[in-house]
Parts: structure tokens; C-alpha cells; sequence
């Protein structure tokens, strides 16, 4: 498995990439600003002549669905409106190339590997650590490769001393992977840490390409894409009709045709919808220009010196306001000194240091602290090749574990740390961790909007007066529009899988929004890396009675109106078709997922 | 490797440091020689006459080492420079550590 590797964007130059993000930022951009004239003025052409009065409770629902769902388009254009990668830098060749001060005495750089791990198979840590002894350098350079081992276990510091890398543990867990890293960096003292998760496998050039924009003593992180090593690529469309459906030269012809149009489409690529370069490539990508490319842990660059700072000035925060209330109301000035230094030391006593937040979203909270530090304005950087790999979720429970991971903790950042709350983020940083945000409040709009046909089949009532000329004339310029500008905007990069999750995730996201409304505590799981032989079914079930349901709307309907025109017209009937369709599109990959037995796959050499 | 003077005042520990800077690398040394000294005592001076700059990691040393001093234990700086005074004004630490002028006065007390 280890041969048939090459980096995906090895044979994007610079150069050309530039180029055609000019075009692909243009193009975008025009589409996005038509699609969003397009979509207020459907949503205004709704709200005010289109409601149907004799459904009014259900067509407001919906309505309000539409409208919700159309800010979340604009916030999503708005998240993506510029593609720009950073310019390269020659890798630094000492350490005082990257400080704001020079230091007297000049030296190499020092940089930490950190692999953090708790339970994972030793093969597989141990393939990271071999990666990680294998990082090349052009200038010397003083690494140290540290294996934190959550685990305590004596096979893995065996491992550690064999490889002869460093072997660290700690008696707790406290803070799970946040707390690991923090006592990684409690016994080291790099200028910069990389970041790698137990399976987390650096290429030999992770450090010489990425260390040049620590030129620029502002950059607190780079975070480079994740890129999973396993998931199946598919087979491009062209092959796919040439071969597979034996169109031969015609079917090439067809595909070579449709990826004109579409841009590329793979076959069976990806089933379980874990690859995340629609992420990095899409997402991150256009981060970059306004300094709000956030960090994802694996994969990530670190200056040591701006995670501790910001943790410092944190954890200061919050120790004056622990003394505050207490010596607000003292009016001696000597008298005040002394509580405020007894107070202070008694709640630096509770409160940990956290260069890592103690969080679910640690990566995000990292980002979010840095983005906002009032002292100093940090850099982040999203360098867009691809410099490590590592293993998908192995399964839909391991892959449902993940995002719930992601949602619950995005969420309970929204809810409880708020960043657009902070001062000192830049309105477009406030645009983007909005966008990710409201993203995660996505089941508030999709299930109505699910369910809508389902009502129109089996209660025959519509949310719109009628299915008729109007109501396309207003709708269709919109959707089109929409998709030409996501077309646009993710042009060159496959998309429809992630669509197909983002709307088959709503009753994981449903869950983690009660979750986190309910004040419940956010548990850390660690994401499984072995495929387990179970089906998920449970993970499905809400999904299965929406199709099944569907599924006898779609009949149960189409047998009324073929008994008695009264039961309907023949277009409302066909809308809500087209639309279930669509629904049934987007989740059966994630059906699929669950039902389908899963060969587990080796992960140790 | 961080060189350091340390002495008895007055029932107090007072630690001083032969170092320019108070940065990642002499933090390792704090977190461990250091806080092998000050286990237990509850009055420590941070005498920082030879100390021309301190970074985060420094500081974050310095929690480290007062977390392991027990309830009620003071670990208090002197002769700190216009910078660390900055530092410590900026993150809000003034508070925590305070300043004393002369080390044998903070050990009286």
C-alpha cells in the first residue's frame, strides 16, 4: 500500500494555479452575486405572493426552511469567495530567520514531531514514526520525534526505544489529546511542533516545504490538508463508460463531455464520504487570504512560542476574573494588593494552562484564541499541498463518531465561547467562523425541507399556491444560478459526495445540537482507526423511515391522482417527485454505508 | 544547562538564575531542578537580576512551579526588568507574582 502513493497536487505548479484561481475567483464570484440577487428576490416573490393560505402553518414552515437555507448559501459564497494560496518561502535556514529578535547565540531550528496516541495498534504508530524519521531538511536542523503515549504501554515504549525515537507518558488523562500534547510540550522546547495523530504519516517534505512561511514571525500555524491514504479514488467517468459500461470510444467520448461541463466525476469513489480534500482544497483554500484558515490538528506546524503566549495570556485572564469580584469593592488600595495577590494565587491553583484547549474542537478553539489574542496579531497559513497521510474512519460508527465530534464541539463553541463575540477578529474571520458555525445548524432547515414532499404525498397539501409558470419562473433562475456558482467555486474539486453527507447528516447533527443544548458533557472520544465487522444500522434508521415514507408518498399519491384529478395536479406532483428524488440521492450513499458489510481492512504492515 | 545561585533568607528560598533569558529551554530546567527546590516551601523569591528577557514558556514555567508549592505559598519576583514587567502587566500575571524590591525584604514579610 505504501508504492502506489503520490501526492495528489504534485503536478500543480504554482504558477497555474494562480492563474486559474484569478478565473475561478472571477467566474465564481459573478455567479455568486446573480445566484444571491436570484435568491432574494425568489424569497421575496415567496414570503409575499406565494404562500398557500390554505396551508398557511406548514407553507411558513417551509418558508422559513428556504429562507434559512438561502442564508446559509450566502454565508457559504461568502466562506469561499476567494481562492489564494500563499506565496512559497525558501525553508529557513537558522533559527533567528524565523523570530521577531534575534537571539545572540544563532542555531539550528529545533522542531518537536509530536505523535499523540492512546490506543491505537502499534504497526501503525510505528509507520508514523519511521515517516517522521525520514523528514528531510535542506539546512541542519535539530528534530526530536516524541511518541505521547496516552496509553501507558510498555509495547509502545518498547517500539519507541527500537525506532530510537522518545517515549513519553503521563499518570493521567486529563484532557485527552489536548492534555497529551501539553505534556509533550512540557518536556521539550522546540521553536516549532509538528502535530501528528497515532496514524498521522509526514512525506519527507513536510518541513522543507512548509518551514518558509515561519519567515514571517507572525505565523502562529501551518496547517497542511489531510489526506487519507485508503479511500477508494473511483474510476473517472470516461474510464468508467469506456470500460466498465463497455461504451468504448463513444463512452469516453460522452464522459470526456460531461466533465467538460460538470467537472470530474468518479465512479464509486469514496463510499463512506470520509475524503476531506473538498475541505482542504475548497474550504481551507479560500481561508487564506484573509488570515482565517483554521487549524485541524494532524497534519499542523506549530510555533511554540504562539500557542504558550496565547495560553499564558488566557490563563491570566481568567485568574483576574476570578479575583475581580472580590476586590471590586475594595476601596484601600494597600489592602486590595494583598487579596488580589492571595486570590490570585489560590485560583491559579484551579485553573490549568491550556496551551491546547481542554475541548472537543481543541484544533478550532486553538484557532479561534489565536485568531483573537488582543496582543498580537497571528498569522495562520494553509499550505495546500498535500505533506501527510493517514487512515480514514474505517467504518459509518467511526466516521459518525468524527463529525459528531465536530458538530457537537462547533456548536458548543457557538453557544458558549462565541467567537464573533470577541473583539479582536477581523470581519471576514467573523464571516468564516460564522459560516462554519451556522453550517452545523443545517437540520433546521434540511429536515423541514426532507419532509415537505412527504407531507404534499401523503396529506396532499403544498407550501407554494401552486406548482405553476410563476412559481418556476422565480425558482429556477435561482437554482440554476446556485449550482453554476458551486460549480464555479469548487470547480476541479469533487463535491456531490460531500453534498450527499452534509444533507445525510442531519439526524447526527440534529443529535449533537440537543446535545449541546442540553448542557451535556461533551465526551473525547478517540476516533476508531479499525474497522469494526458490526453493521450500523441504528445510525440509519431515521434516514430509512424518511425513504420509506417517501418511497409509499411517491405511490400512495400517484394512485389518487391517477383515480381522481381532484386528488392534485399533475406539476405539484412532479416537483415533489423531482425533489424526493434529490433527498433519496443524498442519502442512500449513507444508507449504503451501513447496510453494506465492510471488509476490515490491515493496518499494521 | 541553567546555572543557578540559591540561598536561604529568612525562612525564604530565594532561587536566582545566571541567565540572560528565561525562554523554552531554561523553562524545562525551571519545571524540574527548580521545582525539586521549591517543593513544599511556601515562601520562594524569584531573584531575576541576571534575567534580561522572559518569554510565554518562562512564564508558563513559573505556573508550573507555584502549582507545585502548597496552599497559600507565595512565589515572588525581584529585580524583574522594564520587559518582564511588561509581560506580566500584559497577561494579567502582575497579580499572581508580585514584585518585591529587595529579596530579604520579600522574605520578612
Amino acid at each position: 500500500m505504501d508504492a502506489v502513493f503520490a501526492p495528489r497536487m504534485a503536478a500543480a505548479t504554482p504558477g497555474l494555479r494562480a492563474r486559474a484561481d484569478a478565473v475561478r475567483n472571477f467566474a465564481f464570484q459573478a455567479l455568486a452575486v446573480l445566484s444571491i440577487a436570484l435568491g432574494g428576490w425568489y424569497l421575496a416573490w415567496r414570503w409575499t405572493a406565494s404562500l398557500n393560505p390554505e396551508a398557511l402553518g406548514f407553507a411558513v414552515v417551509v418558508a422559513v426552511a428556504e429562507t434559512l437555507a438561502f442564508v446559509g448559501a450566502v454565508l457559504f459564497f461568502l466562506s469561499i469567495w476567494r481562492a489564494e494560496d500563499p506565496p512559497a518561502r525558501p525553508p529557513p535556514r537558522t533559527v533567528n530567520d524565523i523570530r521577531a529578535e534575534p537571539l545572540a547565540n544563532d542555531r539550528p531550528i529545533r522542531v518537536d514531531v509530536m505523535i499523540a496516541t492512546f490506543d491505537e495498534p502499534v504497526g501503525l504508530v510505528r509507520l508514523s514514526v519511521r515517516d517522521a524519521k525520514r523528514l528531510a531538511y535542506p539546512h541542519p536542523i535539530a528534530l526530536r520525534i516524541l511518541v505521547l503515549d496516552d496509553g501507558r504501554r510498555p509495547e509502545l515504549r518498547l517500539m519507541a526505544e527500537e525506532e530510537g525515537v522518545e517515549y513519553l507518558t503521563r499518570p493521567t488523562n486529563d484532557g485527552f489529546k489536548a492534555g497529551n500534547l501539553r505534556n509533550g510540550l512540557e518536556h521539550t522546547d522546540g521553536d516549532l511542533v509538528v502535530i501528528c495523530d497515532a496514524d498521522t504519516r509526514p512525506l519527507p517534505a513536510l518541513l522543507e516545504e512548509t518551514l518558509g512561511h515561519f519567515r514571517d514571525p507572525d505565523v502562529a500555524w501551518v496547517q497542511t490538508p489531510q489526506f487519507f491514504y485508503d479511500v477508494d479514488p473511483g474510476v473517472r467517468l470516461p474510464e468508467w463508460l469506456a470500460r466498465r459500461a463497455r461504451l468504448g470510444r463513444i463512452g469516453r467520448g460522452l464522459g470526456v463531455a460531461v466533465e467538460a461541463v460538470v467537472g470530474p466525476v468518479a465512479v464509486g469513489a469514496d463510499r463512506l464520504g470520509t475524503d476531506p480534500h473538498a475541505f482542504y482544497d475548497v474550504v481551507q483554500r479560500c481561508r487564506n487570504w484573509c488570515n482565517a484558515s483554521f487549524c485541524c490538528g494532524a497534519g499542523s506546524i506549530h510555533r511554540r512560542e504562539a500557542v504558550i503566549d496565547a495560553a499564558v495570556a488566557q490563563f491570566g485572564e481568567a485568574v483576574a476574573a476570578a479575583v475581580r469580584p472580590f476586590t471590586r469593592g475594595v476601596t484601600d488600595p494597600g489592602l486590595r494588593a494583598t487579596l488580589a495577590v492571595t486570590l490570585a494565587a489560590q485560583a491559579a491553583r484551579h485553573l490549568e494552562l491550556t496551551p491546547y484547549a481542554f475541548h472537543v474542537s481543541e484544533d478550532v478553539c486553538t484557532s479561534i484564541r489565536l485568531h483573537a489574542d488582543p496582543d498580537r496579531r497571528w498569522r495562520s497559513v494553509y499550505h495546500p499541498r498535500v505533506l501527510t497521510r493517514m487512515l480514514s474512519p474505517q467504518d459509518l460508527l467511526a466516521w459518525s463518531v468524527q463529525r459528531f465530534k465536530y458538530a457537537s464541539g462547533t456548536l458548543d463553541i457557538a453557544l458558549h465561547d462565541n467567537p464573533l463575540r470577541r473583539r479582536c477578529l477581523t470581519s471576514w474571520q467573523r464571516v468564516m467562523y460564522g459560516a462554519t458555525m451556522y453550517a452545523y445548524l443545517s437540520p433546521l432547515w434540511t429536515v423541514p425541507l426532507m419532509l415537505a414532499p412527504v407531507v404534499y404525498f401523503l396529506a396532499g397539501v403544498t407550501p407554494v399556491r401552486a406548482y405553476d409558470a410563476d412559481f418556476a419562473a422565480h425558482v429556477v433562475p435561482f437554482l440554476a444560478a446556485s449550482r453554476l456558482a458551486l460549480l464555479a467555486g469548487t470547480w476541479g474539486v469533487l463535491t456531490h459526495r460531500g453534498e450527499q453527507y452534509h444533507l445525510a447528516s442531519f439526524w447526527l447533527n440534529l443529535r449533537a445540537l440537543a446535545h449541546v443544548l442540553a448542557r451535556r458533557p461533551l465526551r473525547f472520544p478517540v476516533t476508531p482507526k479499525v474497522a469494526s465487522a458490526r453493521r450500523s444500522v441504528r445510525l440509519v434508521v431515521p434516514h430509512l423511515l424518511l425513504l420509506g415514507a417517501s418511497a409509499f408518498g411517491v405511490v400512495y399519491r400517484g394512485v389518487l391522482l391517477a383515480g381522481s384529478p381532484a386528488a392534485g395536479t399533475t406539476t405539484a406532483y412532479v416537483a415533489n417527485a423531482f425533489w424526493t428524488l434529490h433527498n433519496a440521492w443524498a442519502l442512500l450513499p449513507f444508507v449504503l454505508a451501513a447496510l453494506l458489510p465492510r471488509r476490515p481492512r490491515e493496518v499494521a504492515p | 544547562m541553567l546555572h543557578l545561585r540559591v540561598e536561604q533568607r529568612n525562612g525564604a528560598l530565594v532561587v536566582t538564575p545566571l541567565a540572560p533569558r528565561l525562554d523554552a529551554e531554561a523553562a524545562l530546567e525551571l519545571r524540574t531542578r527548580v521545582a525539586a527546590l521549591v517543593r513544599g516551601r511556601q515562601r520562594v523569591v524569584l531573584s531575576l537580576e541576571h534575567v534580561a528577557s522572559m518569554d510565554g514558556s518562562g512564564l508558563a514555567a513559573l505556573i508550573a512551579l507555584l502549582k507545585t508549592m502548597p496552599p497559600g505559598g507565595e512565589l515572588r519576583l525581584a529585580h524583574a526588568g522594564a520587559s518582564i514587567r511588561a509581560l506580566l502587566a500584559r497577561t494579567r500575571l502582575d497579580e499572581l507574582f508580585p514584585e518585591v524590591d529587595d529579596p530579604a525584604a520579600a522574605a520578612r514579610e
